[in-house]
This record gives C-alpha cells, sequence and structure tokens, in this order.
C-alpha cells in the first residue's frame, strides 16, 4: 500500500497547507477616505436632494397659485365695492362703510382707492377715500408712502388742490417720514411763488386761490408737525 | 346746529317717508365762483326745483346789485362778488349733522358759501291744511372756519299754506329774507378769510344789515346778529393788521357799517 500511503501524506500536506493559509490574518482592509464615503452615498444624496427640490417647488407653485387665486377672488370681491364707490348716486352714509370694507383688503385695495382720490374726488369719495387709505397706511405704510409722495410731486395741472391737500394730510397720518423735504419744499414753493404761478400746478377746478394757499400750507404745518420726533 | 326738539320729531316722520333722505355728491359745485347749493325739496318734482333755482339765481343777482350800489358810495374799486345759485340734483341732506368737518372743508374748497335744502309734510288733518317744512341752510365758509359756532348748520321749522307753486318753495326757503342775509354771511367768512377785506366787510355789513331789520327775530337770528357784527368788526382790525392791506378800512371806525338801532 506505498501508493495508498502517498496519496494520503499527499493530501494531508495539501490540507495541512490549507488550513495555515486560512489560519493566516488577512490584511487589514483598506481604509475608505471621504470621497468613497461621498461616492457611495452619491445616490442617496441625489435621490434626497431631488425629493427635496420637488417637495420645494410643489409648495412653492401651490402657494404661488393659491395666492394668485386669492387675489383673483380679492378683485372680484372688491369689484363690488369699487362700483358702488365710483357710482354717480353714491351717499355719504353708505360711502365710508364701502370704502373702510375695500381698505380691508389691506395692499391690494390701495391702487384703486388712489384711483379714487385722484380721478373721482368730491365732497363725498374725497373724505370716504381718504379715511380707507390712513386705514391701509396704519399697517402697510410702505405700500402707500411711495404712491402718496409721487401724487405729491405731481405739478402737471390734472390734480385739483384739494386732492393735493388730501395727499399732504395723508402723508403726516401715516406718518412717511422720507416726504418730510417734499413737504418743506411743497411749503417754501407756495410761501414764495406768486398765486398765478402756483396755480398751473393745479386742475382749474375748483379754483386756486388765495384761499387755497392758506389751507394748503396749514396742512403742510400739521403734516411736518407729525413727522417731527417726539421730544 | 341748531334744531329743537319738535323738529327732531318731524325730522323722523320725514326721515320714514317713501323718498329716503341722500347726501349724494354734487358735480354742479366746481363751477367757478361762489355759490349757493339748491338742493331737493322732498315731494317736489325735479323741473319745478329747476325753476326755482333761476328764481334764487335771480334773486341772489338782484341782492348783489344792490350790496353793489350801496358800496359804490363808499368804494368804486370794489370788485363783484357775484354768488350764483347751482341745483345738486337728487341730495337731500337727512339732517345738519351730514355736514361734518370733511364734507363742510371740501364744500368751501369749492366756493360754496350756502347750501339750502327742505323736507315738507302734509299737516295730519286735524291741524287743518298745509304743510309742515324743515328748512335746512349750512353756512358752509361758517361751518368750515369755525366749526363751533351754532350758526354753521340752521335747521328752521315753519307751516305753510301750500308748496305747489314756485312762489310757495321760494317763500318756504327765503323766509324773513333767509336765503340773502345767509348768503352775505357765507360770502363775506369766505371772503374774510382769503384776506379780501374790503368785500368781507361788505358782505358782512349787508348781512348785519338786513338781520337788524327782521321784525321778530328768533333766538338764532339774535346770535348770528351779534356773531356777524362781531365779524364785521374783526374784518377793519385784520386789514389793519395787514401790511399788504391798502384800503379804505386802515382810517375807518371798525363799527362804522353797524346801523343805529331801530
Amino acid at each position: 500500500m506505498p501508493l495508498d500511503a502517498w496519496k494520503h501524506r499527499e493530501l494531508g500536506g495539501r490540507v495541512a497547507a490549507l488550513e495555515a493559509a486560512a489560519k493566516k490574518p488577512a490584511p487589514p482592509p483598506q481604509k475608505k477616505g471621504p470621497w468613497d464615503v461621498a461616492s457611495l452615498l452619491m445616490p442617496l444624496m441625489n435621490g434626497v436632494a431631488i425629493a427635496l427640490v420637488g417637495w420645494w417647488l410643489t409648495g412653492a407653485v401651490e402657494v404661488a397659485l393659491k395666492r394668485d387665486t386669492l387675489q383673483l377672488a380679492q378683485v372680484k370681491e372688491m369689484q363690488q365695492l369699487i362700483a358702488g364707490l365710483t357710482a354717480d348716486k353714491l351717499d355719504a352714509q353708505s360711502a365710508l362703510p364701502m370704502a373702510l370694507t375695500l381698505a380691508a383688503y389691506g395692499k391690494p385695495a390701495v391702487p384703486p382707492l388712489l384711483a379714487l382720490l385722484t380721478e373721482r374726488f368730491d365732497e363725498i369719495r374725497g373724505p370716504a377715500t381718504e379715511s380707507a387709505l390712513r386705514a391701509i397706511g396704519m399697517s402697510h405704510r410702505e405700500a402707500l408712502c411711495g404712491p402718496l409722495l409721487s401724487l405729491a410731486k405731481a405739478r402737471a395741472g390734472r390734480l385739483s388742490w384739494p386732492v393735493q391737500a388730501t395727499v399732504i394730510r395723508l402723508l403726516g397720518d401715516v406718518r412717511c417720514e422720507e416726504a418730510g423735504a417734499q413737504l418743506r419744499a411743497m411749503d417754501q414753493r407756495l410761501a414764495t411763488l406768486d398765486l398765478a404761478e402756483l396755480a398751473l400746478d393745479y386742475d382749474s377746478r375748483p379754483a386756486f386761490d388765495k384761499g387755497s394757499v392758506k389751507e394748503l400750507r396749514k396742512m403742510l404745518a400739521a403734516s411736518l408737525r407729525s413727522l417731527e420726533p417726539l421730544r | 346746529m341748531s334744531l329743537r326738539p319738535a323738529s327732531l320729531a318731524l325730522l323722523a316722520v320725514l326721515a320714514a317717508g317713501p323718498c329716503a333722505a341722500q347726501m349724494t355728491a354734487c358735480p354742479s359745485s366746481l363751477g367757478q365762483g361762489q355759490k349757493v347749493l339748491v338742493d331737493d325739496i322732498r315731494g317736489v318734482e325735479s323741473l319745478v326745483l329747476d325753476t326755482l333755482r333761476g328764481r334764487v339765481d335771480a334773486a341772489l343777482a338782484k341782492l348783489q346789485l344792490e350790496t353793489r350800489a350801496a358800496r359804490s358810495a363808499s368804494s368804486a374799486s370794489a370788485p363783484d362778488p357775484r354768488v350764483r345759485a347751482v341745483r345738486c340734483f337728487q341730495r337731500l341732506p337727512p339732517d345738519g349733522s351730514a355736514f361734518d368737518d370733511d364734507v363742510a372743508r371740501e364744500l368751501n374748497a369749492r366756493e360754496v358759501v350756502l347750501e339750502v335744502w327742505a323736507q315738507t309734510a302734509a299737516l295730519p288733518p286735524s291741524q287743518g291744511p298745509g304743510f309742515r317744512a324743515l328748512v335746512g341752510y349750512a353756512l358752509v365758509p361758517l361751518r368750515h372756519y369755525m366749526p363751533a359756532s351754532p350758526q354753521g348748520v340752521l335747521v328752521i321749522e315753519s307751516k305753510t299754506r301750500s308748496v305747489d307753486s314756485i312762489d310757495d318753495l321760494l317763500a318756504l326757503l327765503d323766509q324773513s329774507g333767509a336765503l340773502a342775509i345767509y348768503t352775505a354771511v357765507g360770502s363775506g367768512v369766505r371772503f374774510l378769510h382769503i384776506d379780501a377785506y374790503d368785500e368781507a366787510r361788505t358782505q358782512l355789513c349787508a348781512a348785519l344789515g338786513r338781520l337788524e331789520r327782521i321784525r321778530k327775530p328768533s333766538p338764532d337770528d339774535v346770535e348770528l346778529k351779534e356773531a356777524v357784527r362781531a365779524m364785521a368788526q374783526d374784518v377793519v382790525r385784520r386789514a389793519r393788521a395787514d401790511p399788504g392791506y391798502r384800503g379804505d378800512m386802515r382810517a375807518s371806525d371798525p363799527r362804522s357799517c353797524i346801523p343805529p338801532p331801530v
């Protein structure tokens, strides 16, 4: 049985070699760098980023759509009030509640109210519109001061002097601090220029006279006083 | 505003009537010059009111001529402060409170010196035929420049046999020469506040003269007379204090326009 013994020995040797190899400690795994981690996480991060952007975009679009829908609904709701305020037979008793309801819409009500002030001013609409704009200015000063300041600078003869007086009162009541210089310049102009020259700044109806200058200067003094810091 | 309790009761009855009072805008008030606004009269047709406006306008023109003639004796350089009557369609103030500070300010800016309106109601059968009326006068410049003055808005209650003819209506609005007096007061106050001292003095003195001639003055008339007298004197003081004034009042007696006691 020398052959069997040889095979046996041969197999034993091989097994021993295999066992020795198995017992040898495996070389420590090579450490992974941040790039390896990043490349491993990249697919996951991509997924998360896409999900986040998708969520943000959906939210933003949804908010914009809702805002547009709300604005459209507001415009439709405001339309009735605006129609009421521009009606020929507007009564003093209903003018103020209508204008104040319009004011409750906040910033979106500023343009129609300013249009009423400049284009449909009379003894009924004027005071109602002024109250509404004052109410908006209390909470949204920034939405009102810019347009009012533009109106205060108007000298093309399209606005009547009572409209200008209303603008001056509003600038003071809403405390548009950036209007101080403009109001002082207006007062200087009224104090120095002659009546005929000043009259060119305003619509010819109602007539601009010495009484108008006095009224405007009275309004300017009051508004400038309200713009001064409290002592 | 001057209004008695009985008038308030009548006002309540009138306010509940079929044609509700409403204070709408008066676009015709935008015209040039001083003006008297003639509002609706409850129960009177618009065409009739147009004619009434014409009559009021003619009466105002006549008064202006008289005032001018009286003034020309002392100063020939006086301008002619013509006051015109203007009709306000579908405007009927519910009461004097419609003329709040804001409305008075805007009407004053439009050179409105007086606004007149009326509400009438048939007398109950127990009181015989005829009508009770509330006639309102808003002396706009007085209401604007002197908001505390009770004469700024006056509401007068009266009885009338008829409101069918223009003459009846004119008599209703112009009781004791009210239209002439109140127009002169409004015009005078407005002139005073635009530093037109001579015109202010002329108008206030004309009003004072007419108030002095009322045979049975009401408490309102007496109060108004004293207020006008004080303003007429104030005109002279202001004119003298104004360095730009070059008129006759620099040397005149402040009491010069006051007529002698009757």
